[in-house]
């Protein structure tokens, strides 16, 4: 009895924190505007943003912060460019992955491998970049959606939480928050509490490097 | 009449007995009792290889979508397909690259990290090793890198599991997309299944393949989608199929034209129906006797046995034509000599020491016996002797036939000639093509090609084979290679290896490894001490102090992997063994992608190290080149032996010998010519060709002492009766020739010229020289 009285007090507790931070105007947004808003995501063939990244892991004494470019190209190209505190970077074209960097300090390794071979970094990938996409079938294939409005003007929430059991076992859960079309906050939960936040802010087009 | 029941009584008898025991005997169809018995360790090895290995079991599969777009539906299939193949006992393992169907044998690499790492030593747990690695590992959880490595970070600090991983990592593998394993283009889905069968068996692998046919049938996810088969299991399914088919047709069309000629000539449909009594009681009575000595009956038995006893049809035409109502002599001393004769060669066979051999020269010897007999005392009483009018049609042929002698200056040219052919080729006599016998030595055509380089078993051709008297000494051979094979591998000469021993270490080794972890306070210690500084939470790594006591503790065999792909791999590597010296162990090294094999052949210079090239067939055809050659010379001197005793003529003797061998000379060489070399079924054939051949020049060239002086016409019988079998032959045989499968078309040329020249050279040369002079 009191043990239920415990859990409903937190539930209660987290629904006031939730309130208190995001304002939602409705919780349960409609499913007619969870399209909408992924047909305006989706509309654009190629975005160029700058993030910065923090991760708060209970292996390392302080969070360990990233920054660099992110660069996305519809329907599957994802390309993270870090640049602070070590240059690398990330390709993601389809299932395929291309890692480039020293993290080890010695000389630059390049390596490709599958996302299929490392299921975790595949989920937390179609979570950006199936909604940059505005591709909401292949993100409710590995997430479970829930959208609400946040009470600034056109800036929306999504709650992502895995579908699979084994996914679910060491991700919790992820956010994403944005504005109109644009995405500006991912925030990546771990199971064992591990966090990571991302923020994200677009570049306009003049201060994006030369193509090719 | 009385004895006549007797003849069929005991007739029946022994056919219902020999029914039964061929009944119940078992057929099987491993090729390889076929190959040499094992004379050096490699050639043993190597048998062992093409029979059991795992390269004789491997079926490639692979899901062809009529476009990239598509590629979605064939991975759909490969799923289904893999899911199917998975629950049947018939597969040992099944793998197309879910990401699913690993995780049971990354959990149990991963729990024997310690004992499985080279990288252990007890500088890695010292204060500064652990430094280092921290830093590694800090750097790898700032990096984009961080979720590859945060679910095992806590548990193995130090990555070990990924030096395994890269270690055990195969040096080539399939793409992978939806899930599954695709070819570079990304059109082919490609799974892997191995059988539990041998690959030689070939009729589990005709389950097999049947079974993954259905499979594909029953995922059905579009008809657009394409099913292709590949491996040795595969191939020696379809040759068969190709054989089965091939020979059925063309008997049936032999037994039609050899039916009309002697219906044509002989006029006796009666005749027809009775002439396949001997062979066929034969056949029966050697297949029983090889089902008693062997205990099963190989297939290749069954089919070359039939072959080589098919001189027995030709007795049936000797009785038929030759006898006569009263004295019969001459024929029935015939008939024993063409027994014994033939015998001698089939002895000679059986002597050779290649169970297949064995075997098929029991069945002859049997066979031919049995046959003889059944000609001798059964159809002399269904058969009516010809009518002297009917033979008497038939007048020209022995003028024919004594126009022959005549020859005897050419033939002797030509067979000289034939000899000097065959000198001058040695070695080269005999065809590489014996590798044939090896569908894995065989091109395999260009699909087999791309799916072997697709799915990165492209050259599965080398093997080392590290020998020891207990498994334990076998691995640790085998882990004394790893350095050099490591070192070969930086340099390019071998894109990978495959060694048990990265999987289950020596005792010796794993001991080392045990002993270089510290107890579980002393590594807390040295943990917080060597994070003190960096960006670690020491606490957090109590997982991996808990990971490496448990480690202390641990030692593992090759049953650690039991019920996993990796078990399954483990136990085709890891092969017991017990020979003449006593029971050994043998640990198998795969080398993938050899670049530079003499590099690879200097290993074996190491202590109980061979290297085996499963496609070098050389080995095994020069042993057989030698026994078959032994078992010719014996053979020849074994006819000779009985001639000169039961003939006690050495003009005779000599004459039906020097037919013989000239003619054999002649067809040996003509063959040569025509075929480019000899093979194994060329040298079946020329036994056959040498049966038949001596039967004629027995007949021709045999004395009739009682009958003196002789005519042509006197011979006619003989002469008719011997050119019907030649003809009979002739006829079969080139039909065989004529099929597009190598080993009916061997045989058949082989036999078919064969057979022509005995009949010419005996006429020439075994006639008796007083009726040649009598005629001319």
């Amino acid at each position: 009895m009191t043990r239920l009285h415990h859990v409903s007090r937190r539930r209660a507790l987290a629904y006031l924190v939730l309130i208190g931070v995001a304002r939602p105007v409705r919780v349960f947004a409609a499913d007619d505007d969870l399209q909408r808003l992924f047909a305006e995501l989706g509309a654009s063939r190629e975005r160029h943003a700058r993030f910065t990244e923090r991760k708060f892991s209970a292996l390392l004494k302080a969070p360990a912060e990233s920054s660099g470019t992110l660069v996305f190209q519809s329907p599957d190209i994802l390309e993270k460019r870090t640049v602070e505190p070590q240059r690398e970077s990330v390709r993601i074209e389809g299932s395929n992955v291309t890692y480039e960097g020293a993290p080890r300090g010695g000389s630059v390794q390049k390596r490709t491998f599958s996302l299929a071979d490392a299921p975790l970094l595949a989920a937390l990938i179609e979570s950006l970049r199936a909604t940059l996409a505005g591709d909401l079938v292949t993100l409710r294939r590995h997430y479970d959606v829930a959208w609400s409005a946040l009470q600034a003007p056109k800036s929306w929430q999504l709650m992502l939480t895995p579908r699979a059991r084994a996914l679910r076992d060491s991700v919790s859960k992820v956010e994403l928050r944005g504005v109109a079309g644009e995405v500006s906050a991912i925030e990546i939960v771990e199971a064992n509490g591990d966090l990571t936040l991302m923020q994200i802010t677009p570049m306009p087009a003049l201060a994006r490097p030369a193509k090719k | 009449m009385k004895r006549g029941m007797a003849r069929w009584g005991t007739w029946l008898l022994g056919v219902i007995v020999c029914a039964i025991v061929v009944y119940r005997a078992t057929i099987v169809t491993d090729i390889t009792a076929f190959l040499p018995g094992p004379a050096a360790p490699e050639q043993a090895l190597l048998a062992e290889q093409l029979r059991d290995g795992v390269a004789a079991r491997v079926i490639l599969i692979g899901i062809e979508a009529p476009s990239a777009e598509q590629a979605a539906q064939a991975a759909q299939s490969s799923l289904k397909v893999a899911a199917t193949l998975r629950a049947d006992a018939r597969f040992a393992f099944v793998a197309n690259g879910e990401s699913d169907s690993f995780v049971a044998e990354r959990d149990r690499l991963f729990d024997a990290r310690y004992l499985l790492s080279p990288e252990i030593s007890a500088q890695r747990f010292s204060v500064e090793g652990l430094r280092a690695a921290a830093d590694e590992l800090e750097a790898l959880l700032r990096s984009s890198a961080a979720p590859l490595i945060k679910p095992i970070a806590a548990r193995d600090p130090t990555g070990e599991f990924l030096s395994i991983a890269t270690s055990l990592k195969p040096a080539a593998s399939p793409v992978t997309a939806h899930d599954v394993w695709f070819d570079p283009a990304g059109r082919i889905a490609l799974l892997l299944a191995t059988t539990r069968a041998p690959g030689f068996d070939v009729d589990s692998q005709a389950q097999a393949v049947a079974a993954i046919r259905a499979a594909f049938a029953a995922a059905g996810t579009t008809d657009a989608l394409q099913l292709h088969l590949t491996g040795p299991g595969v191939f020696a399914v379809e040759s068969r199929r190709a054989i089965q088919q091939d020979a059925q047709r063309l008997t049936l069309i032999a037994t039609v034209s050899v039916s009309l000629l002697l219906l044509l000539v002989l006029r006796s449909p009666r005749f027809l129906l009775w002439a396949a009594l001997p062979t066929a009681t034969g056949a029966l009575a050697g297949l029983a006797a090889v089902a008693i000595a062997f205990g099963s009956i190989h297939g290749i038995t069954l089919g070359f046995g039939l072959t080589l006893i098919g001189e027995a049809v030709d007795y049936a035409l000797y009785v038929q034509v030759q006898r006569q109502q009263a004295n019969n002599t001459y024929l029935w001393r015939g008939l024993l000599l063409a027994v014994l004769t033939s015998s001698a060669g089939f002895i000679a066979m059986m002597l050779s020491g290649f169970a297949g051999l064995m075997q098929l020269g029991l069945m002859s010897v049997i066979g031919i016996a049995v046959a003889a007999l059944v000609a001798r005392f059964c159809l002399p009483d269904v058969l009516q002797p010809l009518a002297a009018s009917r033979l008497a049609r038939f007048a020209p042929l022995s003028r024919l036939s004594s126009y022959a002698p005549r020859l005897r200056p050419a033939i002797m040219l030509i067979g000289a000639a034939s000899v000097g052919l065959l000198a001058i080729t040695g070695d080269r006599l005999w065809n590489d093509q014996l590798a044939a016998i090896s569908p894995l030595a065989r091109g395999s055509g260009e699909l087999d090609a791309r799916l072997r380089s697709s799915t990165g078993l492209g050259d599965l051709r080398y093997v080392l084979a590290a020998e020891g008297a207990t498994q334990d000494e076998a691995i640790g051979r085998a882990e004394a290679l790893h350095d050099r094979l490591n070192k070969l591998k930086l340099r390019g000469a071998i894109g990978g290896f495959d060694s048990p021993a990265l999987m289950v270490p020596s005792a010796a080794v794993q001991q080392a490894r045990r002993q270089a972890l510290p107890d579980a306070g002393t590594l807390r210690q040295r943990l917080t001490q060597a994070l003190a500084q960096g960006a670690l939470r020491a606490e957090a790594f109590e997982p991996f102090i808990a990971d490496v006591q448990r480690a202390r503790e641990m030692a593992i065999g090759a049953d650690y992997y039991s019920g996993t792909a990796l078990g399954q791999r483990l136990s085709a590597q890891l092969v017991a063994r017990t020979g003449n010296a006593g029971s050994s162990a043998i640990a198998l090294i795969t080398l993938s992608a050899v670049n530079d094999a003499a590099a690879v052949a200097e290993l074996k210079n190491s202590e109980g190290v061979s290297l085996i090239d499963l496609t070098d067939v050389q080995i095994l055809v020069a042993d057989y080149r030698k026994r078959a050659t032994w078992a010719a010379v014996g053979g020849g001197l074994l006819i000779v032996l009985i001639l000169a005793v039961q003939l006690r003529n050495r003009s005779a003797t000599a004459r039906i010998a020097g037919a013989v061998a000239v003619s054999m000379a002649i067809t040996a060489a003509l063959v040569v010519l025509i075929e480019g070399g000899l093979t194994l079924f060329h040298l079946v054939a020329l036994l056959l060709a040498a049966g038949v051949g001596t039967n004629y020049a027995l007949f021709i060239g045999m004395p009739r002492e009682e009958m003196a002086p002789r005519t042509s016409a006197d011979a006619l019988p003989v002469t008719l009766s011997v050119t019907l079998a030649a003809g009979t032959t002739l006829i079969a045989f080139a039909t065989l020739a004529a099929s597009t499968t190598p080993v009916l078309h061997m045989i058949g040329i082989t036999v078919a010229i064969g057979a022509s020249i005995s009949l010419i050279v005996s006429m020439a040369l075994a006639a008796e020289p007083a009726r040649a002079s009598a005629a001319a």
